[in-house]
């Protein structure tokens, strides 16, 4: 009995620092690779449901755009490289809304809702812009770096994120991907 | 059986060992202090970070700094990783990209900034540079910044 202890010990002793080698490798490898790029989510995962209002002022929830693919872009005026991404998502939207393409940009801004319309105006958005808060980023895991966007599917579900800004072609890319999916 | 206890205790001390390591190494990273054991390469997404400054802070930057730096900046020289931008030398303006800078770096934490004061009463100069992407960060953020 006592061998078969001391066996199952000496196994443990010997597998320990190989466990350990291999966990540490797992993390140092999702560290270096920390520059997230569009990241392909599987199995993919319902996107949360939200209500939010409009700079109309009219209530918007995410269930409304079920039956279409949807790009979902939290950003913030103060937030330069969304800046460029809005410029980019106007385009999108006109090209790819006859292709069921619907833009949706949650604005994570802290103060007036006037400087989120002002800003709408002055960019000439195209997109519906929802006043978003932290309780719908915290439901999207936090939304701590903008822009960040979701690629969702016309059933509801997340397809691919995407944080921080790439290349429009990369973004482009990233569009086609979810209208592609859509007809799979 | 003094056999079996040592070799228990080593085990029981090799797997808490396991347990450890990746949080060592998670705060490693997160204080920025040089991993003893592992070099660990950590690179910030090209973004705007939404926790590094308070709504307060953020107006100072963007509305109020940025403005005054731009409308200070005498010149711009093209890098081939970025930009450097030159102000007058005085205490005011030095204060001003200074706390611009210490700023910035908290929200955008992949820039490499430099801030240079030249030789012989010359000009203040504030380096932005990067890694690959950086200066077309740059460009399609701050054209503001770089327009001469």
């Amino acid at each position: 009995m006592n061998r078969r202890i001391l066996r199952v010990v000496s196994a443990a002793i010997t597998l320990a620092p190989v466990i350990n080698l291999a966990w540490s490798s797992i993390r140092i490898v999702g560290m270096t690779s920390a520059v997230p790029n569009t990241v392909v989510s599987r199995p993919l995962k319902t996107a949360p449901d939200f209500e939010l209002q409009t700079l109309a002022g009219r209530v918007v929830r995410l269930s409304d755009f079920r039956g279409q693919a949807l790009v979902l872009n939290f950003w913030a005026t103060w937030c330069t490289p969304c800046r460029v991404e809005t410029r980019w998502l106007s385009d999108f939207s006109a090209r790819y809304k006859d292709k069921g393409l619907e833009v949706v940009g949650i604005s994570l801004d802290d103060g007036n809702p006037q400087v989120v319309a002002d800003f709408a105006r002055e960019m000439k958005v195209n997109y519906l812009v929802l006043l978003g808060n932290q309780q719908v980023g915290d439901a999207y895991g936090g939304t701590r770096f903008l822009p960040q966007t979701f690629f969702i599917t016309p059933e509801g579900k997340i397809s691919a994120t995407s944080v921080g800004i790439k290349t429009k072609d990369d973004f482009e890319n990233s569009i086609r991907q979810l209208l592609k999916s859509e007809h799979q | 059986m003094n056999v079996l206890i040592t070799a228990a205790a080593i085990a029981v001390m090799e797997l808490a060992a396991c347990a450890c390591t990746p949080f060592a190494l998670l705060e490693s990273v997160g204080a920025q202090q040089q991993p003893s054991a592992v070099q660990v390469k950590r690179e910030s997404p090209f973004a705007c970070d939404t926790k590094a400054l308070t709504a307060q802070q953020r107006k100072r930057h963007f509305e109020e700094l940025g403005p005054t730096l731009r409308s200070l900046r005498r010149s711009v020289r093209e890098l081939a990783d970025g930009y450097e931008f030159e102000f007058p030398a005085d205490e005011k303006t030095f204060q001003l990209v200074t706390e611009w800078a210490i700023q910035e770096r908290l929200c955008c934490p992949f820039f490499d900034i430099n801030v240079r004061l030249e030789c012989e009463g010359g000009p203040l100069w504030l380096r932005l540079t990067g890694r690959e992407g950086t200066k077309d960060f740059i460009k399609a953020k701050g054209t503001d910044w770089i327009k001469q």
